[in-house]
């Protein structure tokens, strides 16, 4: 793996920074870095194909964007193929965008509940060890 | 419940009876007709009275020539 | 003749708080229809909307008429649909009505802003044929005149106008006293008398006309025509100068009224207290959301990772068993390492590493084979694969994370919502009290005390200009008869003709005249008769002997000794209203239902139990809106054993959507 070749700096497109700026003015984050962050994991969580696209612009400092690196350690431990995981992770920054995009489409709102409705679904949070003590 | 169209007839029967017994009852009972039938056609309801008036001098056998 | 009018159902269509299609079915005659809403919930609008359907008007606080912009359901208008409309279906006189009345936005405009921007419609059928605009006319006026509907319908500010006007005869407005006289049919007896003075007029006319052609009445004619003219003239002033008074005195009356309301300081110091609680709250709420946004914020930072904690989780517990097999493996590489390095010490210096004696040729042969194999031991690689050791980095990496908080950050967005729905509700009671304490300000009493002393001295002034105006038409007028005796006494044959048409006039003029003052004391009996019947089933003290009623129509209670009772409580000033209004209803020409808002709410229990239980003796269809502390729904339904036709509650949907729902038990008819 030669980490020497990746990214050092996050970039986007101006209509992907559009689309983040319009989640960010709906809901409450503290840093549109936050709104990328979540893009990358609708675009993981949909399996959707990370979008290469020209015209980006510089936005984030890799340093800054990854703090303690838990990113691209999940990056990596998700996809152990991937070689370059903050090129990575900026391609499925633009594919989650575009996600987020067409459900802005409906009415111009972000809604939080129904996003989380559909990424983290209430489960039975019942164990196994709760059902094998329950017999 | 006091029936009023017939208190009213009766009161008008009474009165005249004693005010002025000269004017017919059939003449003021005429009045109150016109009163409850054209309650807002103003010129018909006076043109009619006039007639009803007219009509009881004529009967009295005064006319407009002055014979009585 | 009595005309009989039997209310049957109501339906409303965005009417108020009234959001849709709702409707109300009235109890048969003989039976009561109970309907219950808390303030503020629309049962004010209803008395409106049943008032509305049957002679088209909205009365507002201060009995202003109401606006028809503000009358259309608001969460309506905000989803594009403006106007409202009622249907009423009712008999009278044995014909069967349908009644529509709406109001509607032209069809220029798009969004309607102010009254101007609508139109009002009607459309009335009887026993199934649509009526033209003239019969609609017609019939409309012999149902119910809206002169006659206050006594019909009528809620509690209404009635606490009778108590002041029967407090009090000399304010007893005139229009009070002609929609009394009109109910109780003396108008056909009075219209009658006008019409009469008119022909009067007609035949003086025609006499003067005849008087001219001759030479000796010429000179007499073109005096009378002279002293016509002035007598006409006077007539003018003096109808002018009294609509001018009348409309002076009401704009007094309705000053006063204006005043005492300003001067109940309590109740705007209440109002203003209330408003700074709201102000309060919604600052509390505020303060909350703005709190809760914070915490929002920052769980969202983590937002990421628990959207993904599922896929490592599986991902983990996948890779569980290689993960500690490759652990232990590493452990045990540690542990060999460890190990050789004693033992080659141990080598070394010839001597145990544990116990320090000199070891012996065999033993050395051991720790030197040894020795051999935990060299080659420590030279196994660790069968790891890339995701295993990942895994190891990616939980040292986000072992000081918490576990995912989606739950706490959906009840957090729940209780947001919830928040925001209660700011916003808080923020139009808040609104809603702004426009109640504006309208009583206090520079608006300053203004109005300002008002009233002008209007005072308008008043003195019109009343000098009618004295004079009715000295001059009583002097013309003597003048004219004086000319009429001259007119007579000359013997033109043709003016005699005229002369006798006008005493067959005068005649008939004094017979009516002479009716309309006998009616009236009889009806004053007659009603008098009556309220003190009601009063006495409806008042709890046993002293009290009778009513008595004056010629304004002003009742006054008569002790058992015969003396009459100076100063009465609000409790005796509301029963006698009622008295007077049964008394009414029951001389009445037209026999109608009685819809009555928040009757008892000043009025004892005992009292309260007694109009009860009197209910069907006031008129033969009674329809009650009351707020359930006014009166108990278990007592209501025990006092009126099995009268009760019909019952409702008004319940509240949200803020401006109120629907109207039979109660349980419904189907007493």
């Amino acid at each position: 793996m030669s980490s020497a070749q990746d990214k050092t700096v996050i970039a986007v497109t101006p209509e992907t920074e559009e689309i983040l700026k319009h989640v960010e003015d709906s809901v409450s984050f503290g840093d549109r870095m936050d709104v990328a962050k979540l893009a990358m994991s609708v675009a993981i969580k949909k399996n959707l194909a990370p979008t290469k696209s020209s015209g980006r612009k510089t936005r984030w400092n890799v340093g800054g964007f990854d703090k303690d690196g838990a990113i691209g350690i999940t990056l990596r431990l998700l996809f152990p193929s991937e070689v370059q995981p903050y090129r990575l992770a900026e391609d499925l920054i633009e594919a989650g965008a575009k996600y987020l995009n067409d459900l802005l489409q409906v009415d111009d709102h972000f809604h939080l509940l129904t996003f989380l409705k559909d990424m983290c679904p209430e489960e039975d949070r019942t164990t196994e060890a709760d059902k094998t003590a329950n017999g | 419940m006091m029936n009023s169209r017939k208190s009213i007839e009766e009161i008008l029967a009474r009165v005249r009876a004693t005010m002025h017994p000269e004017v017919p009852q059939h003449l003021v009972r005429e009045i109150l007709r016109i009163q409850n039938d054209i309650p807002d056609n103003d010129s018909e309801a006076r043109r009619q009275l006039l007639v009803a008036i007219d009509e009881f001098v004529k009967d009295k056998g005064v006319s407009r020539a002055g014979t009585e | 003749m009595c005309h009989v009018l039997v209310l049957n159902k109501l339906e409303i269509e965005d009417f108020g708080p009234f959001k849709g299609v709702q409707e109300l079915a009235f109890a048969k005659p003989g039976k009561v229809c109970i309907v219950y809403g808390e303030n503020m919930r629309g049962k004010t609008t209803l008395l409106n909307a049943i008032r509305y359907a049957i002679i088209g008007q909205i009365i507002g606080r201060g009995f202003r008429d109401e606006s028809l912009h503000e009358t259309g359901n608001w969460e309506s208008a905000e989803q594009g649909k403006f106007g409202f409309r009622t249907t009423l279906w009712f008999d009278f006189d044995g014909s069967s009505f349908e009644l529509t009345r709406g109001c509607r936005p032209r069809k220029e405009v798009k969004q309607p802003e102010n009254d101007t921007d609508y139109e009002e419609y009607i459309h009335m059928v009887r026993d199934g044929r649509v009526l033209g605009p003239e019969e609609q006319k017609k019939d409309l006026r012999r149902v119910m005149s809206p002169e006659t509907a206050r006594f019909f319908l009528f809620d509690a500010e209404l009635l606490q106008q009778y108590e002041e006007l029967l407090r009090d005869p000399a304010k007893m407005g005139r229009q009070i006293r002609e929609a009394i006289e009109r109910i109780l049919g003396v108008p056909v007896l009075t219209g009658a008398r006008a019409r009469l003075r008119d022909a009067e007029r007609d035949i003086q006319q025609d006499r003067n006309k005849t008087a001219k052609k001759s030479k000796e009445t010429n000179q007499l004619a073109t005096f009378q025509t002279q002293n016509f003219e002035m007598q006409t003239q006077a007539e003018k002033e003096i109808s002018t100068y009294q609509g001018e008074l009348r409309r002076l005195g009401e704009h007094q009356q309705s000053l006063r009224r204006h005043l005492e309301r300003l001067d109940r300081l309590g109740d705007l110091s209440t109002l203003q207290s209330e408003r700074d609680s709201l102000k309060q709250e919604m600052q509390h709420l505020r303060d909350d959301l703005s709190h809760k946004a914070d915490n929002i914020r920052q769980l969202n930072a983590d937002l990421w990772l628990w959207i993904l904690e599922p896929e490592i989780e599986c991902l983990r517990d996948s890779l569980s068993a290689e993960t500690g097999d490759w652990l232990k493996h590493q452990v045990r590489l540690e542990v060999n390492k460890e190990l050789l390095g004693r033992c080659r010490e141990g080598l070394e210096s010839r001597t145990c590493s544990l116990c320090k004696t000199e070891l012996s040729d065999s033993a050395t042969e051991v720790l030197q084979s040894q020795v051999a194999e935990l060299a080659l031991s420590t030279k196994e690689t660790n069968p790891e694969s890339p995701q295993t050791e990942q895994l190891v980095r990616w939980r040292a990496a986000t072992s000081v994370r918490v576990s995912s908080q989606v739950p706490f950050l959906r009840a957090l967005l729940h209780d947001i919502e919830d928040e925001r729905i209660a700011l916003a509700e808080t923020e139009e009671k808040q609104r809603d009290l702004d426009r109640e304490i504006s309208s009583r300000d206090r520079s608006d009493a300053r203004k109005a005390r300002s008002d009233l002393e002008t209007t005072q001295k308008e008043i003195v002034v019109l009343e000098r200009s009618l004295e004079e105006s009715q000295k001059k038409l009583s002097e013309t007028e003597d003048r004219l008869k004086g000319i009429g005796q001259k007119l007579a006494r000359i013997g033109n044959p043709e003016v005699g003709f005229h002369t006798h048409r006008l005493e067959a006039c005068k005649a008939l003029h004094d017979v009516f005249n002479q009716a309309v003052v006998e009616l009236r004391d009889r009806l004053r009996g007659e009603v008098e008769k009556d309220a003190t019947k009601v009063f006495l089933k409806l008042t709890t003290e046993p002293d009290y002997g009778s009513l008595q009623i004056n010629e304004n129509y002003g009742l006054q209670i008569i002790h058992n000794d015969g003396r009459v009772i100076p100063v009465r409580s609000a409790g005796a000033e509301h029963i006698v209203a009622l008295s007077l209004i049964a008394a009414l209803q029951k001389n009445s020409s037209v026999s109608g239902p009685i819809v009555m808002d928040s009757p008892f709410g000043r009025l004892d229990s005992g009292h309260t139990d007694r109009i009860m239980r009197s209910l069907p003796d006031l008129a033969d269809q009674v329809t009650l809106l009351v707020y359930k502390s006014e009166i108990d729904r278990d007592l209501a339904i025990d006092t009126l054993r099995g009268r009760i036709g019909h019952e409702y509650e008004i319940q509240r949907v949200s803020a401006r959507h109120s629907i109207l729902l039979p109660l349980e038990g419904n189907s007493h008819e």
